[in-house]
């Protein structure tokens, strides 16, 4: 099973790549031939999927899918650059989509296309821009664009309780979609409360905990908290041996989660710098190196 | 999908995740100053949020038995907004 957040927008898209690319072209003709790989050189892309696609009209083309939480003023500019890069590698006419999740700030507008004018000379892209708040949740249900099943609690008209229920059944309907149900949650998330979510998706939260991708989230939490639990058990040193040298202090910092959980029961017999010194010395990193 | 760590449950869970590490440390140091943690009191401990269970830590290098932390659970804890 993989990691929950690594569940990407290819997978989304290989669950209806037909109706998918019929969607965003807003063309019923075009049929989807294959995702391609998109790894550029140079950039780094994690939200995109690049599609290779045919209608009789235009032949063999591509679709650039770019998928962002929140617009930015940058994405005009990183539009043309994939553009430019997928065009190059592939040497087929690109048709770029930007997929926008949640609404930008007030002050944001968003924009379909890239200009530029330096020192006299022009370029231009424009690109498809959807914004999902925008999109009505029942094409969801209506033209079987399962892609956006996940995704329904933040369409327009989609963060009605109701309408999340029913995007469920459909994910626990079938069961290579069932691995998809976390996702719904966390896009209901930003919409509704949390609490309020589980109760929706009727989710047990004890079975829950117990799911690999919860204890994958919650490990990174831990992996983070060591940051917390260094900072605390420098505090107490302090308090118990006075002030600690910044070289005992950079020891402390490199050790790893059960030495440093071993030296947090060893303070407490503690009473001067010294005995936090031998600790170390017995138990840190040095006598590996 | 790298957008959905940003989403608040995603964050809910890591949170607890971040918490947890600072809660069993803090644990284990209290049932080797004062002997034992009684389940009432430890799911008190629990339920604490980091700033506190963080002073709770820097309180029990001076505790000596389990009324020292009863007390400091009192004076300190979230019973009072029950």
């Amino acid at each position: 099973m993989p990691k929950v957040a690594d569940i990407g927008g290819k997978r989304l898209i290989s669950l209806a790549p037909d109706a998918w690319v019929q969607w965003i072209t807003q063309s019923s003709d075009v049929i989807a031939r294959e995702i391609l790989n998109s790894e550029f050189q140079w950039v780094s892309r994690q939200n995109d999927v690049l599609m290779k696609a045919f209608s009789p009209q235009h032949g063999e083309f591509l679709i650039l899918n770019e998928l962002q939480l929140r617009y930015t003023t940058k994405m005009p500019r990183r539009m043309r650059a994939y553009v430019g890069l997928a065009e190059e590698k592939f040497e087929l006419p690109t048709y770029p989509v930007l997929v926008n999740i949640l609404p930008p700030a007030s002050t944001v507008t968003v924009s379909d296309r890239f200009e530029s004018d330096f020192m006299g000379l022009q370029a231009r892209q424009d690109y498809q821009v959807i914004n999902l708040w925008q999109v009505d949740a029942s094409i969801v249900f209506d033209q079987s664009i399962s892609t956006l099943l996940p995704f329904v609690p933040v369409l327009q008209g989609g963060g009605d309780p109701e309408v999340v229920q029913r995007a469920l059944q459909l994910l626990r309907l079938d069961e290579s979609l069932s691995e998809l149900e976390p996702l719904l949650g966390f896009f209901a998330s930003f919409v509704l409360d949390t609490e309020l979510v589980s109760q929706i998706l009727r989710w047990d939260m004890a079975v829950l905990r117990e799911s690999p991708w919860y204890q994958e989230i919650r490990q990174e939490g831990l992996e983070e908290g060591l940051q917390n639990e260094q900072a605390l058990i420098l505090r107490q040193l302090k308090h118990r041996v006075g002030e600690v040298s910044q070289n005992l202090t950079a020891q402390v910092r490199v050790l790893p989660r059960l030495q440093l959980e071993a030296l947090g029961e060893a303070l407490l017999d503690f009473s001067n710098p010294s005995e936090l010194a031998n600790w170390l010395q017995h138990n840190g990193r040095a006598e590996q190196s | 999908m790298t957008v959905l760590r940003e989403s608040p449950w995603y964050q809910e869970i890591q949170q607890e995740g971040r918490q947890e590490g600072e809660q069993s440390l803090v644990l284990r140091q209290l049932t080797r100053q004062i002997g034992s943690v009684s389940p009432e009191a430890r799911s008190k401990v629990q339920a604490l949020s980091i700033k506190q269970l963080e002073s709770l830590g820097e309180a029990l290098l001076d505790f000596s038995n389990p009324s020292d932390l009863a007390n400091w659970l009192q004076n300190n804890g979230n019973a009072e907004e029950s």
